[in-house]
C-alpha cells in the first residue's frame, strides 16, 4: 500500500507540474478568424501577397508626421508566422520602419512571460508599446498605470474598466489612463458590404451564418452579414435570407459546447445543415471549427466568407471556395496609432476606431472571382460602401 | 418471468424481496408510459390543422428530394398509438418485459412528434441530421466501447477522457510527420493510416499504465484514472503551446475523407444518411457487431465476463484473470485512441488544446444507459448525437428553444437511467475490485 500511495503522488505531482508548464493559456482567445492553419504550401510569398493585398489604409498626413519615436509590437506566443492579427501588426511596425521610426519587437515565450516581455521592450526604450492577442490585456494593462509617459495598444480590444473584483461599475473601477489605446474595429460595416455581395451572388438565395459563441466580437460580424442582405433586398426588390441569425432577436446558431473554436468537424457538419436548409454561401464567425465549414462548401463547389483576415491567403488551400473574407486591416491600425502617437494626438473617446472610412476594416480582394463578379454588384457595393462612410447608411439601421 | 415461483414441496413460495422491487417498478413504468400516451392523444387535439413538410434528398444533397406533407397532430397520434400499446403491454406483461428494446419502438415517434411541433409551418430537409447524428455518436459510442471492455474484465477505465486527447494528438502529429517525410502524394494516402493507428498505440500505452498501476499495486483506479486525465490535458497542453505552435507544420495532417459506399450510397433516403460518410463510422459499426458477438458468444467474451463478476471463481476454473485484465485494458486504450484520431484528422483538423471536450466522460455515461452492452451503448451514443444534431437544425431553421436546454436532455435521462427510476442497470459485479491472484 506505501508504494502505490507514493505512486500516486507521484503522479498526481508530475501533472500538476506538466499542467503548470502549459499554465493558464488553456483559456484560448476567441479571434474569429482560423489562428493558424498553414500547409506545407503557405510559403513566405504567400504572406508577401497578404500584406500587398491589405495594405489599403490611407498613409495619412504625413507631412507633419513626427519620426523621431521608438515604436514597439508585443506579439503573443508563437504569433509571429500566424499569417493574420500577429504578422499583419508586423508589417505594420514594418511600415514605421520605412517611415523613419526606431522600431523593436519582441515575441512571449509563454503566457506568463507577458509581463516579463513588455518589460523587455520598456528597457529598449520604447515610446509605444501595442501588443497583440487578447490574453495580453491583463499585462498591458498594468503595464500602462506603472507607465504613464510611455503608449500603450492592445489589438482587437478596449480598455476593461472593471478593477481586481472583475466587475464593471463598483467603486474600484480602474478608468482608461491617456496613455492606453485600444485599437477597434467596426468590423460590421465591412460585413455589411459582405452581405451585400452575397445578396448579389447567391444562386439560391439563402445564407447562412453561425459563430462560436455569442460574444460581441462575434455577433457583430453577423449583424453586419444581416444588414448588407437586407439592404441588397430593399434595394433590389428581393428576397434573399439570411439563416442562423436573427438580428432583431439576437438569437442565432451558435457551436458552443465545450470546444467552440477549434472542432472542424461540427463546422463541416453545421455547414451541410446551412446547405440542406438551401443555403449557399456560409459566413462562419468560429475560429478553426469555420475551417471545417469552408472545407465543406469547397467540397460541394459553393462558397462561404472569411472573417478577421484574407482567409484566402491564410487558408490557401481553400481560396477557391472564399468569395471574400470581412476583415481587420490591423497593418493599418497599427500604423496609425503610432503615428498618433508621436505626434501626440488622442483618439476620440481614447481608442482607435477602424471603419471603412479610415481603411481600419475592409472587405478583401475577390482573388479567383474577380472576374466572375459582375461590375453591377462591384458598383454596388462601392455605392454601399460610399454611403456608410459618409454616414447616410449606418448598419444599426438595418437590423430592424 | 414473473414473480410467482412454483410451489415447491408444498411449502408457501417466498417471493424474493428483488423480483417484487422488479414488478413494482415494472408497474410504475406501465403507468408513466402510458400516462406518456394519453398525453401524446392530448397534444394531438390541438394541432390537427397546423403543417410542417419534412424533406429528404433521396441520393445527393441539393438534388431531388422525397417529401412528406403531415402535420404535428398527425404525428402525435402516431406517438400516443406507439406510446400507448406499450405502456398496457408493459402493465400487462410486468417485469418480463424488455422496456429497454422497446424504448426502441416509441422513443423515436416522441422525437418525430416533438420535432414536427417545433417545426411547425416550415419545411425542414432532415437528411443531414440523421447523418450528423451519427457522425456526433461515433466518437462517443467508441469511448463507450473502450470502457465497456475494461469494465467487463472488473477494471474502471476512467481515463477514456485521457486516452482520447493524447490520441488526437498523436495522430495530428504522425500524420503531419507521414506528409512530411512521405511528400505530398504519399503522405496524403499513408497519413490517414499512420495517424489513427499511432494513436491507438499511444492509447495503449496508457492503458498499460493504468492497468501496471491497478494490477500490480492494487491503485485505487478513480484515483489513477482521474490523475491519468490530468496529466494528459497538461500533456498535450504542453505539446500545443510549445511544440505545435511554433513547428504548425507538424500539427497539419492530412486528413480523412468522407467516402461513398458504392450501391448502398445510391440507396434513396438512405444512402446519403448512412452511407456517404467518412470511414470511421463504418469502423464504429463493425466494431459494434464484433463486440457484441465476441463479448456474449465466445469463449473469451465468457472468460471477460466472468473476470468481471467474480474473479475467484474465474481463476478457480484456470483462467488468468490478470492476463484478461491486461489485454482489456490494452485494447480499450486502442479503441479509445483510435477514437481520438477522429477529432484531429475529420474534416479540417488539427490537434487543438482539450479537444476532447468531455466526450470521454459522455462515453463512460452512455456505457451505464446501455447498461453494459455494445448495442446499447451505441443507442445511447446515438441518443446524445441526436440530441446535438437536432440542436443544430433546429437554431438554423429559426426556432428558438434555448440551446442548453437540448443539450441537456441525454444527461437527465441517463440520470434517471443511473438512479433507477425507470428500471435499475446494474454493471459487474467486481468492476474496480482489485484482484490478488491465490
Amino acid at each position: 500500500m506505501q508504494v502505490s500511495k507514493r505512486l500516486v503522488a507521484l503522479g498526481a505531482t508530475t501533472a500538476i507540474i506538466i499542467s503548470a508548464c502549459s499554465g493558464s493559456s488553456a483559456t484560448t482567445a476567441p479571434s474569429a478568424a482560423a489562428s493558424a492553419a498553414p500547409t506545407a504550401a503557405a510559403t513566405a510569398a504567400a504572406s508577401a501577397a497578404a500584406s500587398a493585398a491589405a495594405s489599403t489604409a490611407p498613409s495619412g498626413a504625413a507631412a507633419s508626421q513626427n519620426t523621431n519615436w521608438v515604436a514597439c509590437v508585443a506579439f503573443d506566443t508563437g504569433g509571429l508566422g500566424d499569417k493574420g492579427f500577429n504578422d499583419l501588426a508586423k508589417k505594420g511596425l514594418d511600415e514605421a520602419t520605412a517611415m523613419g521610426m526606431t522600431t523593436h519587437y519582441s515575441e512571449a515565450k509563454g503566457s506568463t512571460d507577458y509581463a516579463a516581455n513588455i518589460q523587455r521592450l520598456l528597457d529598449q526604450g520604447c515610446q509605444s508599446i501595442i501588443a497583440v492577442g487578447f490574453n495580453q490585456q491583463q499585462a498591458v494593462q498594468t503595464a500602462a498605470l506603472a507607465n504613464p509617459k510611455v503608449d500603450f495598444g492592445l489589438v482587437d480590444s478596449t480598455w476593461d474598466p472593471s478593477g481586481p473584483d472583475g466587475k464593471v461599475g463598483t467603486a474600484d473601477d480602474i478608468a482608461q489612463p491617456a496613455n492606453f489605446t485600444g485599437l477597434d474595429f467596426q468590423i460590421d460595416q465591412a460585413a455589411m458590404l459582405a452581405g451585400y455581395l452575397v445578396g448579389g451572388w447567391s444562386k439560391t438565395g439563402i445564407m447562412g451564418t453561425f459563430g462560436g459563441q455569442q460574444f460581441p466580437g462575434v455577433t457583430r460580424f453577423m449583424d453586419g452579414y444581416y444588414a448588407g442582405i437586407k439592404y441588397w433586398d430593399q434595394e433590389k426588390g428581393a428576397s434573399v435570407k439570411l439563416l442562423g441569425w436573427d438580428a432583431v432577436n439576437q438569437t442565432g446558431t451558435f457551436v458552443n459546447g465545450d470546444n467552440p473554436w477549434g472542432d472542424a468537424a461540427k463546422g463541416e457538419s453545421l455547414a451541410s445543415g446551412f446547405v440542406d436548409q438551401g443555403a449557399d454561401v456560409v459566413g462562419p464567425v468560429a475560429g478553426s471549427t469555420g475551417n471545417g465549414s469552408i472545407k465543406f462548401m469547397q467540397s460541394k463547389g459553393l462558397w462561404a466568407i472569411g472573417v478577421d483576415t484574407d482567409q484566402a491567403i491564410s487558408l490557401p488551400q481553400y481560396a477557391s471556395a472564399i468569395l471574400t473574407s470581412a476583415q481587420k486591416v490591423i497593418d493599418a491600425a497599427v500604423l496609425d496609432t503610432f503615428k498618433a502617437n508621436a505626434n501626440g494626438t488622442a483618439f476620440a473617446g481614447g481608442n482607435y476606431e477602424g471603419t471603412l472610412a479610415n481603411g481600419g476594416v475592409t472587405i478583401s480582394p475577390f482573388h479567383d472571382f474577380d472576374s466572375q463578379i459582375s461590375a453591377d454588384l462591384k458598383a454596388g457595393i462601392d455605392a454601399l460602401k460610399a454611403k456608410l462612410i459618409d454616414g447616410s447608411v449606418t448598419v444599426k439601421d438595418y437590423l430592424k | 418471468m414473473t414473480a410467482t415461483a412454483a410451489p415447491v414441496n408444498g411449502l408457501v413460495p417466498a417471493v424474493s424481496e428483488a423480483a417484487r422491487r422488479a414488478q413494482r417498478s415494472a408497474r410504475i413504468r406501465g403507468i408513466v408510459i402510458a400516462a406518456l400516451g394519453l398525453i401524446a392523444f392530448g397534444l394531438a387535439s390541438g394541432s390537427m390543422t397546423t403543417d410542417v413538410t419534412f424533406k429528404f434528398w433521396l441520393q445527393q444533397q441539393g438534388k431531388a428530394f422525397a417529401q412528406v406533407d403531415t402535420s404535428p397532430g398527425e404525428l402525435w397520434i402516431l406517438a400516443g398509438i406507439a406510446t400507448g400499446v406499450t405502456g398496457i403491454w408493459q402493465l400487462w406483461r410486468g417485469a418480463a418485459v424488455r422496456w429497454r428494446l422497446w424504448l426502441v419502438l416509441w422513443l423515436p415517434f416522441w422525437v418525430i412528434a416533438i420535432m414536427g411541433h417545433l417545426l411547425v409551418g416550415q419545411t425542414a430537409v432532415l437528411t443531414n441530421l440523421f447523418s450528423s447524428s451519427l457522425e456526433y455518436a461515433f466518437p462517443i459510442s467508441m469511448g463507450a466501447f473502450a470502457a465497456m471492455i475494461c469494465e467487463r474484465s472488473g477494471m474502471f477505465d476512467i481515463a477514456v477522457e485521457g486516452q482520447m486527447l493524447v490520441g488526437a494528438c498523436a495522430a495530428s502529429i504522425a500524420g503531419s510527420m507521414a506528409l512530411q517525410w512521405l511528400g505530398p502524394d504519399a503522405g496524403t494516402i499513408a497519413g490517414p493510416i499512420v495517424g489513427p493507428t499511432v494513436a491507438a498505440l499511444s492509447g495503449m500505452a496508457i492503458g498499460l499504465l493504468m492497468a501496471w498501476l491497478a494490477i500490480r499495486y492494487h491503485v485505487d483506479q478513480i484515483i489513477s484514472g482521474t490523475v491519468v486525465n490530468f496529466g494528459a490535458l497538461g500533456l498535450t497542453n504542453f505539446m500545443y503551446l510549445r511544440v505545435l505552435q511554433t513547428y504548425t507544420d507538424y500539427n497539419t495532417p492530412p486528413t480523412i475523407e468522407k467516402i461513398q459506399i458504392p450501391l448502398l450510397a445510391d440507396v434513396p433516403v438512405l444512402g446519403p444518411i448512412f452511407f456517404q460518410g467518412t470511414p470511421y463510422m463504418y469502423i464504429g459499426w463493425i466494431v459494434m457487431v464484433v463486440l457484441t458477438y465476441f463479448i456474449f458468444r465466445t469463449r473469451w467474451g465468457l472468460r471477460l465476463r466472468a473476470s468481471g463478476e467474480y474473479p475467484q471463481a474465474a481463476a478457480t476454473v484456470g483462467i488468468n484473470v490478470i492476463a484478461i485484465r491486461y489485454r482489456a485494458m490494452l485494447l480499450a486504450g486502442a479503441i479509445a485512441g483510435f477514437a481520438g484520431s477522429y477529432l484531429s484528422l475529420h474534416s479540417a483538423g488539427s490537434f487543438q488544446m482539450n479537444m476532447s471536450a468531455g466526450k470521454g466522460w459522455i462515453a463512460i455515461a452512455a456505457m451505464i444507459f446501455g447498461a453494459w452492452n455494445p448495442i446499447g451503448a451505441f443507442g445511447a451514443a446515438l441518443v446524445f448525437g441526436f440530441a446535438d444534431a437536432a440542436q443544430q437544425l433546429l437554431s438554423i431553421t429559426g426556432v428558438d428553444i434555448p440551446p442548453q436546454f437540448l443539450a441537456s436532455v441525454p444527461y437527465i435521462m441517463t440520470v434517471i437511467v443511473v438512479a433507477g427510476v425507470v428500471g435499475r442497470v446494474r454493471g459487474p459485479a467486481m468492476a474496480g475490485q482489485p484482484y490478488e491472484q491465490g
